[in-house]
């Protein structure tokens, strides 16, 4: 498929602009600029390399986060990945970004059960909340297909339920951007445009994705920080949340995989959502289409309950629309389907509770 | 014109030159740490030192720097020693102490006398291991000094002394060295030498004095010594020789909600055990008379309010120790156990020039 990038007067006259600044600033020492194969790929890229090391400064209740050694975290690399993930030049058509399913206010979901490509044709599963995944040891996607952030970032440009471009053609659009090739030179030390690549590319919306951390919710601050105390009804819900066999007290379970801090256990685990008489019968395999190990068919990511409240629909297809009809799932305990986690277990919970 | 330029040029180069405050490389400079033995009394327990931090003279001299040193906190105004103040046995007569930012903390501060023997836990609901770690709590905690660690380790690494005397104290070879634990570790050594056993009560002890009438009708009654005198119940908590057993325990000082809840739930917030709820750390009663107001948020304002609470048995709450119930005791009783708990001041404590601020002393 081929760009059909629409040029609006303006940015027509950006450009003409661009093109005799640049012609104004390398007159006097360089021979004229070849309009013609501007810009040339082999061309030398202004600007300067001096990454500077981005800080976390994360409290040290949370986990350390995980970082390649190939792909060192920046703020250079940050700015660029941040500008990537918001920019639809990754998709066919130029109309779709990254963050057009992961919205930053609902938490990097998009308030849809699945989500539809430029072509508007829908996927199978729920645009994930993009939070806290520097700690995520364990791959990407709902089915863990994908073992880094960068391996990960490969896929939606090229899935044509979603971006439906191809990688060559954005390294050609990246290439001759404006922006772009300094961006690049910044963030990785890059010399000609030729060098600009896509590995280049994930590595920046990897470091960037990185970088969204929660760390802040009224959880943290009244638990971590210590900024106030719980309500009754907070401390009732923490006590039905984490405690286990307790009398007089029903015990849901859901810190077994949902835990402090991070509130997941990044596993992959069937939570008893679908009846079938065989583990083949699974609509969607989940984990086991990955690993081709059938005791995981119908396995997903235990998915992070921070900020919950804002990413409904809920489960990897976004059956559930409220977290009252997420309670009354898990309270009626599963199918007893053979792999289902030991802990989908059926409990009682009275209105009052459900509401903590 | 030109020659002064010059010469104020060249003035500035040698000046910079001159004080060059950070010496790059400081494995040129000696690391042969002193280890230091802490003298207590020999029926004492002994202190749980972990092996990756002994103690050395230069540990805790630098530890003593950072603890009195304001350049721990955001702006550079408060330091640990702004709550922990050595005249008061390292309290700060404030119910809840105000950080740098203005916002008062949640608790009291807690007097470090012994501190070093705290092998339950820190902090009134005990949410840390060892002073090691509770050492990095204040510096970021927005109701104490309000600071980050790469701020804080920026103005450190860049100081004049420091890199030398971590260079002294922990073998470190470039400043850049310098981290956090690092910080606390130093921090957690001289709060290990903050020790108080040097009371009237100890005197006592010792055999070197006697105590008054009223004293030694106080102490029966602490220690439930005479069948004679009512007992007060105290020592099952606070025992000897720290005066605290280094539990936990809810002694009724909160009234329950309607919910059956606690408003602080104290070490329920660390354990996540909702039978822990309402149950504060036992403080020492080692100089008690200097650390009012008195409990976890600093309730009671006076010793005499104290007794009060314990001789009314405090709030019904299914968790509250089975020792803290209604007591008989005359105002006499009351008077003396108070006469008593004064023998636990340890002026040789507030005035040991070893824990004071050496900035001060520098001077």
């Amino acid at each position: 498929m081929k760009t059909r990038i629409l040029e609006t007067p303006l940015k027509m006259q950006n450009r003409i602009y661009l093109i005799a600044l640049s012609l104004l600033l390398s007159a006097c020492p360089k021979e004229p600029v070849q309009v013609d194969c501007m810009p040339c790929e082999e061309e030398d890229i202004e600007g300067t390399y001096a990454p500077a090391a981005y800080d976390f400064d994360l409290p040290e209740w949370m986990p350390r986060p995980i970082i390649p050694a190939d792909n060192p975290m920046t703020q250079e690399g940050v700015a660029l990945g941040r500008m990537l993930f918001y920019d639809p030049i990754l998709s066919a058509d130029s109309s779709l970004a990254c963050a057009g399913c992961h919205l930053q206010e609902l938490s990097f979901t998009d308030g849809q059960a699945t989500s539809q490509g430029i072509s508007g044709e829908s996927g199978t599963r729920s645009s994930m909340a993009l939070v806290n995944l520097a700690f995520n040891p364990q791959g990407f996607f709902w089915d863990g297909r994908s073992a880094s952030l960068e391996a990960q970032a490969l896929i939606p440009v090229e899935d044509h339920i979603e971006l439906a471009e191809d990688w060559e053609n954005v390294e050609r659009k990246l290439r001759k951007h404006p922006q772009y090739p300094a961006a690049f030179r910044a963030a990785f030390g890059i010399e000609k445009r030729s060098e600009l690549t896509r590995e280049l590319a994930v590595k920046a919306i990897a470091q960037f994705e990185r970088t969204l951390i929660s760390v802040n919710s009224r959880y943290d601050q009244v638990i971590w920080d210590r900024m106030g105390f719980p309500t009754d009804s907070e401390q009732r819900g923490i006590a039905l949340f984490f405690i286990e066999d307790v009398q007089n007290i029903a015990h849901p379970g859901c810190s077994h995989c949902h835990f402090n801090p991070l509130f997941t256990d990044n596993s992959f685990k069937n939570n008893g959502l679908d009846s079938v008489a065989d583990l083949s019968e699974f609509s969607d395999l989940g984990r086991g289409m990955v690993n081709n190990n059938i005791y995981d068919n119908g396995k997903f990511r235990v998915p992070t309950l921070r900020n919950i409240a804002l990413t409904a629909p809920y489960m990897h297809d976004g059956r559930f629309a409220t977290l009252e009809e997420v309670l009354d799932q898990y309270s009626s305990g599963g199918h007893g389907v053979v792999n289902e986690d030991p802990n989908i277990r059926p409990f009682q919970l009275s209105a009052q509770d459900a509401n903590r | 014109m030109n020659k002064w330029k010059w010469s104020i040029e060249l003035c500035v180069f040698v000046l910079l030159m001159g004080c060059n405050p950070v010496e790059q490389d400081l494995s040129r400079i000696e690391y042969a740490p002193e280890l230091l033995v802490l003298e207590v009394p020999p029926d004492w327990p002994s202190m749980p030192i972990p092996s990756d931090n002994p103690l050395t003279q230069e540990g805790v001299a630098l530890g003593r720097m950072l603890f009195y040193d304001p350049i721990l906190s955001l702006d550079s105004t408060q330091s640990c020693a702004s709550c922990h103040l050595q005249s008061l046995a390292f309290t700060d007569a404030q119910a809840q102490s105000k950080g740098v930012l203005g916002l008062k903390g949640q608790r009291s501060a807690p007097s470090l006398a012994n501190v070093g023997y705290y092998y339950q836990g820190l902090f009134w609901d005990g949410r840390v291991r060892d002073l090691e770690t509770q050492s990095l709590h204040p510096v970021r905690d927005k109701k104490e000094l309000a600071s980050n660690w790469s701020l804080v380790l920026d103005r450190i690494q860049e100081h004049p002394q420091y890199p030398i005397a971590f260079r002294k104290a922990f073998n470190i070879k470039q400043r850049e060295a310098i981290d956090s634990l690092m910080m606390a570790k130093a921090l957690a050594q001289f709060q290990r030498t903050l020790l108080s056993f040097n009371a009237k009560f100890d005197q006592m002890n010792r055999g070197e004095l006697e105590f008054t009438e009223a004293e030694r009708r106080g102490w029966a009654m602490f220690f439930d010594a005479k069948e004679e005198l009512p007992h007060a119940e105290c020592s099952h908590c606070h025992t000897d020789p720290l005066f605290t057993n280094l539990e936990y325990q809810n002694n009724g000082i909160q009234e329950l909600s309607a919910a059956g809840n606690y408003r602080d739930p104290g070490k329920a917030l660390a354990s996540g055990n909702p039978f822990d709820s309402g149950k504060f750390k036992v403080p020492t009663l080692r100089n008690i008379a200097l650390t009012a107001p008195y409990m976890h948020r600093g309730q009671l304002s006076n010793l005499d309010e104290v007794l009060e609470h314990y001789i009314s048995g405090g709030h019904y709450g299914e968790n509250v120790s089975a020792n803290v119930r209604k007591l008989a005791l005359s105002e006499r009783d009351k008077n003396d156990l108070i006469t008593f708990l004064y023998t636990l001041t340890d002026s040789s404590f507030i005035e040991n020039p070893n824990f004071g601020n050496p900035f001060k002393n520098a001077e």
